[in-house]
C-alpha cells in the first residue's frame, strides 16, 4: 500500500495540470465558439495548419 | 458541354443566372455556370487556393460578389481604425462578415486567409460572425481585406463594443471559475469517497479502516485543490458579501460566503489538529452548484441581448436614397443621415436598412428575426418592411416611416431590457424582505450553534455550518427572475413584443376577452363587395380605370382594386387621405372620397352603411363599396377560446349590416356594434366592474383608450403598423393564433414561477429543522441546496419552449 504515498501526490498534480489545461484552453479562446469546431472534421484536406494557430508556413499565394 | 450544367442559379453565389450571358467555369470536372464577372472571378480565386469542397460543404450562403463590390471599405482610415498594434510586430485587425451565414464560409476564411503570406493567425468565430487577423508587416489590413471581398464577402469594421467586450470576459472568467471548482470538486470528492467507505479503524482492528497516515495525506491533498476554488471560485460570492456588508446590508451573498468560507477553515482546523472529519467536499460541492446556476443566469441574460446587438451591426452603414424629384438620382448616404420620409433602394439579398413602407416594386422578405416565422413573405406596393429584415429577391423603393432611432429592431431591446428586469409585486416584497430573512438565516445558524455548544456537542460548529448552508435562500432568490427573462425571449422568438413585463402576470388570469373588429378579427385587407353605376360606362371598363390609377397609391384602399388592364394614366397625383387623379387616353379621371372625386358636386353615396369610393370623370361613373372579410382563423381561434371557457365580447364601430352579420357568425357572448371609442372605455370598464380580469385585443390606434382601461391589451399588428405602444404587448406575426398561445404561456410562466417558489420555499423550511437537530451532515445539505437552486433554473428553461 505504500504506493499510496506516491500514488496521492499524483492526482493533486494530475489535478493541477488538468486545471492549467483548461484555463488555457478558455484563454484561448476554445470555447468562445462552439459550433464551428463540430464541423471541421468534414474539411478534410488542409485542415491540419487551420487547427494551430501560428503554424501557417504554407507558401504564399500571389 | 453545356448540357452537363447543373444549376440554373450562379454557383457561387446562388442567384438566377441571366439567361443571355451565362458565364461558364469549370470546377470539380463539372461544368458551372456563373452570374456575373464578379463572381467569376471569385470563383477562379477559391480554385486558385485549392478550396473549392467550401461548395460541396456550404449551407445557404449567398456571397453575392458584384454586389459586395460597391460596399469595399472605402479608404485606409476604417480599416486603420480595427487594426491594433500587438507589440511584437505583429498587428490585429478585427472585422465583421455579415454574409457568413454557415461553418463553410468560416472555413473557407480561414484557409483562404492562412495562405497569404504575413498572416500570423486567422480566427473566425461562427456565432458572432466576427474575424480577427493577426499578421506581420508582410502583409497589410488592406491586403488582408481585399482577399475577402475577392471571396465574395462583404466587410466591415468590427468597431469595438464595451457591452460585447464585458460580457465576453464576465464569460470567460466565469467559466474559468466554474472549471477550477468542478475539476476540483470532482477529485476531491474521490477522497472524501475513499475515505468515507473505509471509515476509521475500529479499536478492536485498528487495520480495518484506513491507516491514519493516507487519511492524513489524502487530507493535505484536498486542502491543497480546494483552496483555490474556496478563494478563487468562490470569489464573486465574497466580494458580493464584502459590499453588501460594507453597506450595512445583508444579501444571499453573506450567507453563502460564510457557508464556504467556514466549511473551508474548520476542514484546515481539523487537519492540522488531526480531528474527526473534513468537509472539503461540502466547499468544492457548494461553490460549483452555485457558479452553475450563476452561469446559466449570465448566459440566458445575455442570449438575447448578443442577437440584437449582431442584428443592429447587420445594419448598412450605407444607404441609397432617391430623391424624390421627377430625375430620381440616386446618392450614397451614411446610414446616420437617413430622415424620416426619405425615400431609399434596396438591392436584392440586400438587409432592409429602415421601418418603412414599400412604395414600388415586389419582393420576397423575410421576418424571421422578429416573428420566428421561416417563409418569406411577398411585400408589395403598401406593404411594411422592417429594420433587420432580409430582401430575397427583388429591389424594393421604400419610403422611411420614422426616425431610426425608433426602429423597431431598436424598440426591441429597449422594451425587453424593461420587461425582463420586471418583478411581480409579491417577489419584490420578497425582495425587500430578502434583508431579514437572511439575518434570520444567520440567527438560526448561530442560535443552532450556540445550543449545541452549551449542550456540550463536540460539533457545534458543523452545526451551525449546516444550518448555515440549508437555510440560504439561493432558489428562492432565483425562482422569479430567471423565468421571466427566458419567457421574454420565448415570446420575442414568437414575435410577441412586451412592453411591460406585468403583462405575462396579469395575462395569466385574463377571464374575459375583447376584440375590436376592423383590422383585429378581419385581415383589414379591403375588397369590392359592390359596384354602384350610374351607366354612363360599362362596370367592367370602370373597374379597369380604377386599377390603374390606384396603381400609383400605397394606401391599403388601393390593394381592393385588382383588375387586369392594359390602360396606362399619365399625369397621377396622389392625395393622401383623399384619392387619385390622373389621365388615361387624353380623360381626366379621379377617384377616392366623393369630396375629392367631384370637388363642386355634394354627392351622397348610394347608401350610408360602409366604405364608398367614387370614380368620376367630369360626372360620376362609379361607386364601389369596399368592405374586408374576416380573419381565416378567426372562427377557429374564437371557438377554442370559448371551449376554454373566457368570455368573448366584440366592441366595434363599424356599424354595416355586414359587419354586424360577420361578427355575429362568431358568436361571442357580447357584442356591441356603432360603438365610439369612448363608448368602448366605457364597456370594458363596465365589464371590468363585473369582475372580469379583461384582456383586450385590437389593433392598437383607434381603440388605444380601450386598451389603458383593460387589465391587458394586445395589438396586432396589421400589415401597415408598427409596434403599437398603447398596448401592452405587440403581435409581430399578424395572426389570431397567437392569443391562446399567450394565453396559454402566461398561465405556464405562472405556473412555473409558483412551482419555483413554492418548491424553494418547502424545501427551506422542511430541511431546517433536520440541520439544527444535527442529523444531516454538511456536504448532504450542500448538495441539497446547490441542487434546489439548479433545479429551479432549469425548470425556467422548460419555458424556452411555447405551444403555438
Amino acid at each position: 500500500m505504500e504506493v499510496m504515498l506516491i500514488l496521492i501526490p499524483v492526482t493533486v498534480a494530475l489535478v493541477a495540470f488538468a486545471l492549467w489545461g483548461f484555463v488555457w484552453s478558455v484563454k484561448n479562446e476554445q470555447f468562445d465558439d462552439l459550433d464551428k469546431q463540430a464541423y471541421s472534421i468534414l474539411f478534410d484536406e488542409t485542415d491540419a495548419d487551420s487547427e494551430q494557430p501560428g503554424s501557417t508556413e504554407t507558401p504564399e499565394t500571389k | 458541354m453545356l448540357d452537363k450544367v447543373r444549376h440554373s442559379n450562379c454557383y457561387h453565389c446562388n442567384a438566377p443566372n441571366p439567361v443571355a450571358t451565362a458565364l461558364v467555369v469549370d470546377i470539380e470536372g463539372q461544368q458551372q455556370t456563373v452570374c456575373c464577372p464578379g463572381c467569376l472571378a471569385a470563383v477562379h480565386f477559391i480554385q486558385e487556393l485549392n478550396l473549392e469542397s467550401f461548395y460541396r460543404h456550404r449551407e445557404k450562403c449567398n456571397v453575392d460578389a458584384a454586389l459586395n463590390a460597391a460596399n469595399i471599405i472605402q479608404g485606409t482610415d476604417e480599416l486603420d481604425i480595427v487594426t491594433r498594434d500587438l507589440g511584437n510586430g505583429q498587428s490585429q485587425l478585427d472585422l465583421l462578415i455579415p454574409d457568413i451565414r454557415c461553418v463553410a464560409c468560416v472555413w473557407l476564411l480561414e484557409q483562404a486567409l492562412n495562405k497569404l503570406a504575413g498572416v500570423t493567425s486567422v480566427t473566425v468565430n461562427f456565432g458572432s460572425r466576427r474575424l480577427q487577423a493577426v499578421f506581420t508587416p508582410a502583409t497589410s489590413a488592406q491586403t488582408i481585406a481585399r482577399t475577402i471581398q475577392r471571396l465574395g464577402y462583404e466587410v466591415r469594421p468590427d468597431l469595438p463594443d464595451a457591452a460585447r467586450e464585458s460580457f465576453q470576459s464576465t464569460r470567460r472568467t466565469m467559466l474559468i471559475r466554474l472549471g477550477v471548482a468542478g475539476i476540483g470538486m470532482m477529485q476531491v470528492m474521490m477522497f472524501a469517497i475513499a475515505s468515507y467507505i473505509a471509515g476509521p479503524g475500529t479499536l478492536e482492528n485498528p487495520a480495518s479502516g484506513m491507516d491514519p497516515l493516507f487519511e492524513t495525506l489524502m487530507r493535505w491533498a484536498s486542502l491543497a485543490i480546494t483552496t483555490p476554488v474556496v478563494l478563487y471560485s468562490a470569489f464573486p460570492f465574497h466580494r458580493g458579501a464584502l459590499y453588501a456588508l460594507r453597506n450595512r446590508n445583508l444579501t444571499m451573498d453573506v450567507p453563502v460566503s460564510i457557508a464556504i468560507l467556514a466549511a473551508w477553515i474548520l476542514s484546515i482546523h481539523s487537519t492540522i489538529t488531526l480531528g474527526a472529519e473534513v468537509y472539503f467536499d461540502t466547499a468544492c460541492m457548494f461553490t460549483f452548484f452555485l457558479l452553475i446556476g450563476r452561469y446559466l443566469e449570465l448566459l440566458s441574460r445575455h442570449h438575447f441581448q448578443e442577437s440584437t446587438d449582431l442584428l443592429q451591426s447587420l445594419l448598412p452603414q450605407m444607404v441609397t436614397r432617391v430623391s424624390d424629384n421627377a430625375f430620381n438620382t440616386e446618392h450614397r448616404i451614411r446610414y446616420e443621415d437617413m430622415r424620416e420620409n426619405d425615400l431609399l433602394k434596396v438591392q436584392k439579398n440586400e438587409i432592409i436598412p429602415a421601418d418603412a413602407i414599400v412604395v414600388k416594386g415586389s419582393s420576397q422578405v423575410s421576418e424571421s428575426t422578429f416573428t420566428g416565422e421561416p417563409l418569406p413573405l411577398v411585400k408589395t406596393a403598401g406593404s411594411r418592411v422592417l429594420a433587420g429584415s432580409m430582401n430575397y429577391d427583388g429591389e424594393l423603393l421604400i419610403r422611411v416611416r420614422t426616425d431610426h432611432r425608433d426602429f423597431l429592431i431598436k424598440q426591441i431591446s429597449r422594451l425587453y431590457a424593461q420587461a425582463s428586469s420586471y418583478r411581480p409585486r409579491w417577489s419584490q416584497l420578497a425582495d425587500r424582505t430578502a434583508t431579514w430573512f437572511v439575518g434570520a438565516v444567520l440567527i438560526i445558524a448561530a442560535g443552532a450553534g450556540t445550543y449545541w455548544y452549551l449542550a456540550g456537542a463536540g460539533n457545534f460548529a458543523v452545526i451551525a455550518l449546516t444550518v448555515l448552508v440549508v437555510a440560504c435562500p439561493c432558489a428562492l432568490s432565483l425562482a422569479t427572475p430567471v423565468a421571466y427573462t427566458v419567457a421574454t425571449t420565448t415570446l420575442r422568438r414568437h414575435g410577441v413584443v412586451m412592453k411591460n413585463g406585468a403583462f405575462l402576470e396579469r395575462a395569466a388570469n385574463t377571464t374575459a376577452l375583447v376584440f375590436d373588429k376592423t383590422g383585429t378579427l378581419t385581415a383589414a385587407e379591403l375588397s369590392i363587395c359592390e359596384i354602384v353605376s350610374p351607366g354612363t360606362i360599362d362596370e367592367k371598363i370602370c373597374l379597369q380605370i380604377a386599377t390603374t390609377l390606384e396603381r400609383h397609391s400605397e394606401h391599403p384602399i388601393a390593394h381592393a382594386f385588382q383588375a387586369e388592364t392594359q390602360l396606362l394614366a399619365s399625369a397621377v397625383e396622389v392625395v393622401p387621405g383623399m384619392g387619385v387623379s390622373g389621365t388615361i387616353d387624353g380623360v381626366e379621371y379621379r377617384i377616392g372620397q366623393p369630396a375629392f372625386a367631384l370637388p363642386h358636386q355634394h354627392l351622397a353615396a348610394p347608401d350610408h352603411e360602409g366604405l364608398w369610393v367614387l370614380l368620376a370623370s367630369s360626372q360620376p361613373l362609379a361607386w364601389f363599396r369596399l368592405q374586408d372579410e374576416l380573419r381565416e382563423e378567426a372562427p377557429s381561434v374564437m371557438k377554442d377560446l370559448q371551449q376554454r371557457g373566457f368570455y368573448t365580447a366584440i366592441f366595434t364601430g363599424d356599424n354595416s349590416g355586414e359587419g354586424k352579420a360577420q361578427a355575429e357568425s362568431l358568436a361571442t357572448d357580447l357584442l356591441q356594434t356603432s360603438m365610439s371609442p369612448e363608448q368602448k372605455v366605457l364597456a370594458v370598464r363596465a365589464l371590468s366592474e363585473s369582475g372580469q380580469r379583461i384582456m383586450m385585443i385590437g389593433d392598437g390606434i383607434n381603440d388605444a383608450g380601450a386598451m389603458a382601461v383593460a387589465d391587458t391589451s394586445i395589438a396586432i399588428s396589421p400589415r401597415d403598423a408598427f409596434v403599437q405602444t398603447s398596448a401592452d404587448a405587440t403581435l409581430l406575426n399578424n395572426s389570431l393564433h397567437m392569443i391562446p398561445a399567450v394565453l396559454t404561456f402566461a398561465r405556464k410562466c405562472q405556473r412555473i414561477i409558483r412551482q419555483n417558489v413554492t418548491w424553494s420555499i418547502v424545501y427551506n423550511f422542511t430541511v431546517i429543522p433536520f440541520a439544527i437537530m444535527g442529523l444531516l451532515p454538511p456536504w448532504l445539505a450542500a448538495l441539497g441546496m446547490s441542487l434546489s437552486s439548479v433545479l429551479v433554473v432549469l425548470n425556467a428553461g422548460r419555458l424556452r419552449r411555447m405551444e403555438v
